[in-house]
């Protein structure tokens, strides 16, 4: 009988907390997120504020909360666009002769070469900060990460003879696709997708952090330790708190990446 | 590392690398000052952003006239004069020994340059209506300077001693804004873009020559970062300190002085009157009881500053207390927004400009509003935007700004202020003060406009803001209070 990675149980369990948090602060949290209090400022953590209150009397658990939902949100979707652009773009150049292939491989590499600092700096001098600007900066990122394993997991697959068979026997190039050669690359888009979320956490939270991301007064983590950081000697949950989530996130998915990525090759 | 990893490493990091080390103060003729804001540009007869005048005014830069400590106005290139034709004329004994960095002699001709370009149709400087009541300007003599006015001015002599009245010679004021030339004792020596704005002093200064030989302004807008620059005694001073929940840090250290003192500086939400639904007055009474400016005091500057109801600060000597006008009251702001038909959900932008008050103070309002049903939208901006749209174009619904020129009440006669405030009992009252020469008829009238401005809601006052600074302890001359906006570098020293 297989044992379980330990590196999965420990991911999972880092994860499973900050995801019950977000995931119930969809239907309710102790106090109102944005909710002032100004008679209990800067409260340490005690049994009616687990995490204390920050300078305004808002209750830290109410908004870490919905900032973890925030984060996981955006990392999800950014990981995600990453995913669904990067994959099919990578099979089509694996699937294409390589000089036909080669503008595709070098607008990769462009977009490889842009940080999602740079990408939402430039999205938010035109739009404005934003939670989809952040989406769409961590998730230009990623195309290129998905498109070159995608690629290199897609060109030894591309080379059996059961794909040859089943282009003979009629099935057309998207089918091809979806029915051999996705179901054969997964392992490795999984693990990496996996890795990809955790990166999209500290992405987020940097962008946050900078004012690039979701805009206040919606609480986010990086939000948080910017706006807390001055406090760092008065109050230190105020920024321990934000960032200790960020971390448990960041923990979390690249353990599971790395459980998954044995678990898989077996 | 993965480079979105290691960029937002580098993000999270940021605010502790930001400082490019400036050099501790070895020397004891050499200071090194943070500051919040680094300056769009360095000439005060053009630019209305106080980061100009922090540092350049009265160090680069003078003017006729000068406040000092105590708002008191004094000579400076105006040894003396005399008022005479009841209030209408000005005979100014000017100080020709004065010259500027460039080696261009100061004498009256400088005078009428200075004010007739500050007061030309196509002038930009930004209190040119200061200058509005200037008939003509003679010069009987260098040294000798005639100014008639088309009315008396109560104000005159006071706003010629403002940063926007400094005197620029022809030759170089039209590249003041990057190369400033003055008669102040000190002289640009080098401006790192993003980093710091380093002043020297000049030679062949006549006596007192100032002890602080040269002065780097550091920018840090980061509170956390300015302080550990403090404590690494890589500052020896931080003029505005933004964040009053960490001078407790500071306050019992020997090694520093930590200053709070009087400041004309003005905390508002500015109200758009020139859009719907700002231009009416019971929307404006609703956004000034929907918030708790007590709180917001609290909350944000940690009871350092101290409420208004109008748009005057204590410090002041005409200063009406209006504290209690538009009390905390949720359910009478409903009222009046439902009476307004502002249906519930509304959308109100709040224009935040790249300050730690703002964002604050931002965030509280955006809380407030929801409160009553409204909705707010908080709209991040850097300086040059705030600058552009909201103040020289006045394309914004509302702002949260801090005020920072004394005495300030004309800018609500202004026909085309970025507030779109026109009241025409204002503007008569407004025009009655300044050509009224009688003090206690001033005193009354100018407690009578801060009565309308509360009356007609004209902007949300929340608090004046104090001046928090700290400083080495070692350093002397340092101002407590301040009357204006500056930071007078000639009047400070190290003790051995």
């Amino acid at each position: 009988m297989n044992r379980p990675d330990p590196r999965l149980l420990l991911g999972a369990t880092c994860l499973a907390g900050p995801i019950a948090l977000a995931l119930l602060s969809l239907a309710w949290t102790p106090f109102a997120v944005n909710g002032l209090d100004i008679a209990h400022r800067l409260l340490p953590p005690d049994a009616a504020h687990p995490f204390g209150t920050d300078g305004f009397g808002r209750d830290l658990l109410s908004r870490s909360m919905a900032g973890l939902r925030a984060t996981i949100a955006t990392a999800l979707a950014a990981t995600g666009l990453g995913a669904a652009i990067g994959i099919p773009l990578g099979i089509t150049i694996a699937a294409s002769h390589e000089r036909r292939s080669a503008p595709l491989r070098r607008l990769a590499d462009l977009v490889f070469a842009f940080p999602p600092v740079l990408t939402a700096a430039m999205l938010a001098a035109l739009w404005g900060g934003s939670a989809a600007g952040a989406v769409v900066a961590i998730g230009a990122f990623d195309v290129p990460v998905f498109a070159r394993i995608a690629a290199a997991a897609a060109l030894p697959v591309l080379a059996q003879d059961f794909i040859a068979a089943s282009r003979l026997a009629g099935r057309g190039p998207l089918g091809v696709l979806w029915w051999h050669i996705l179901p054969n690359i997964a392992a490795p888009l999984i693990v990496q997708a996996s890795l990809q979320a955790g990166i999209a956490v500290l992405a987020e939270a940097g962008l946050t952090y900078l004012g690039f991301g979701l805009p206040p007064p919606a609480p986010s983590l990086g939000g948080m330790l910017k706006d807390y950081q001055s406090a760092l000697g008065a109050a230190p949950w105020l920024v321990l708190i934000p960032g200790a989530l960020v971390t448990l996130l960041v923990l979390g998915c690249n353990l599971l990446g790395d459980g998954l990525r044995d678990r898989l090759a077996r | 590392m993965p480079r979105p990893a290691l960029a937002a490493c580098c993000a999270l990091l940021a605010p502790s690398l930001t400082l490019a080390a400036p050099a501790a103060a070895a020397t004891p003729d050499t200071l090194n000052i943070g500051l919040q804001l680094e300056p769009p540009s360095l000439d005060p007869t053009t630019g209305p952003a106080e980061a100009i005048r922090d540092i350049v005014y009265d160090n680069v830069f003078e003017s006729l006239t000068r406040l000092d400590e105590h708002g008191s106005v004094q000579p400076q290139l105006a040894k003396r004069w005399s008022i005479a034709d009841g209030g209408r004329r000005y005979e100014f004994a000017l100080d020709t020994g004065a010259s500027f960095s460039d080696g261009t002699p100061f004498d009256c001709a400088i005078v009428k340059f200075s004010l007739d370009r500050a007061r030309a149709p196509d002038s930009l400087n930004p209190e040119r209506a200061f200058y509005a009541p200037i008939a003509s300007i003679s010069c009987p003599a260098p040294d000798h300077a005639v100014i008639t006015l088309s009315a008396p001015d109560s104000e005159f002599l006071y706003h010629l001693a403002w940063a926007a009245s400094a005197m620029v010679a022809p030759a170089t004021a039209a590249t003041n804004a990057q190369h400033p030339v003055g008669t102040g004792p000190y002289v640009l020596e080098n401006w790192k873009r993003g980093s710091s704005i380093t002043l020297s002093r000049r030679e062949h200064l006549r006596a007192p020559i100032p002890a602080i030989a040269r002065v780097s302004f550091h920018f840090i807008a980061d509170p956390l970062t300015a302080a550990d620059a403090l404590d690494g005694n890589r500052l020896d001073g931080y003029v505005n300190f933004p964040n009053t929940d960490m001078l407790s840090r500071f306050q019992g250290d020997p090694r520093f002085t930590v200053l709070v003192g009087r400041s004309p500086i003005k905390l508002i939400w500015a109200l758009n009157e020139a859009r719907a639904p700002f231009n009416d007055l019971r929307v404006r009474l609703a956004l000034a009881a929907a918030i708790d400016r007590y709180a917001i005091v609290t909350g944000y500057a940690n009871n350092f500053a101290t409420v208004i109801g109008s748009h005057d600060t204590p410090e002041d000597p005409d200063y009406l207390d209006l504290s209690a006008h538009a009390p905390y009251d949720v359910g009478h702001a409903q009222d009046l927004l439902r009476q307004a038909g502002v249906a519930a959900g509304t959308v109100i932008e709040i224009a935040l400009p790249p300050t730690d008050y703002a964002h604050k103070v931002g965030d509280m309002l955006a809380a407030y509003l929801a409160q009553v049903g409204l909705v707010a939208k908080l709209v991040p901006m850097q300086w040059p935007q705030w600058l552009g749209d909201v103040y020289g174009h006045a394309n914004y619904q509302t702002t949260v700004i801090a005020h920072t020129e004394p005495r300030d009440l004309d800018i609500y006669a202004r026909p085309h202020y970025y507030f779109g405030y026109h009241d025409t009992v204002y503007d008569a009252l407004f025009a009655q003060y300044r050509t009224t020469t009688d003090p206690a008829a001033q005193h009354a009238l100018w407690q009578k406009l801060q009565q309308r401005l509360a009356d007609t809601q004209a902007n949300v006052f929340i608090a004046a803001l104090p001046r928090i600074s700290i400083w080495n302890a070692r350093l002397r001359g340092m101002w407590r209070d301040e009357p204006i906006p500056l930071n007078r570098i000639a009047d400070l020293s190290w003790t051995p």
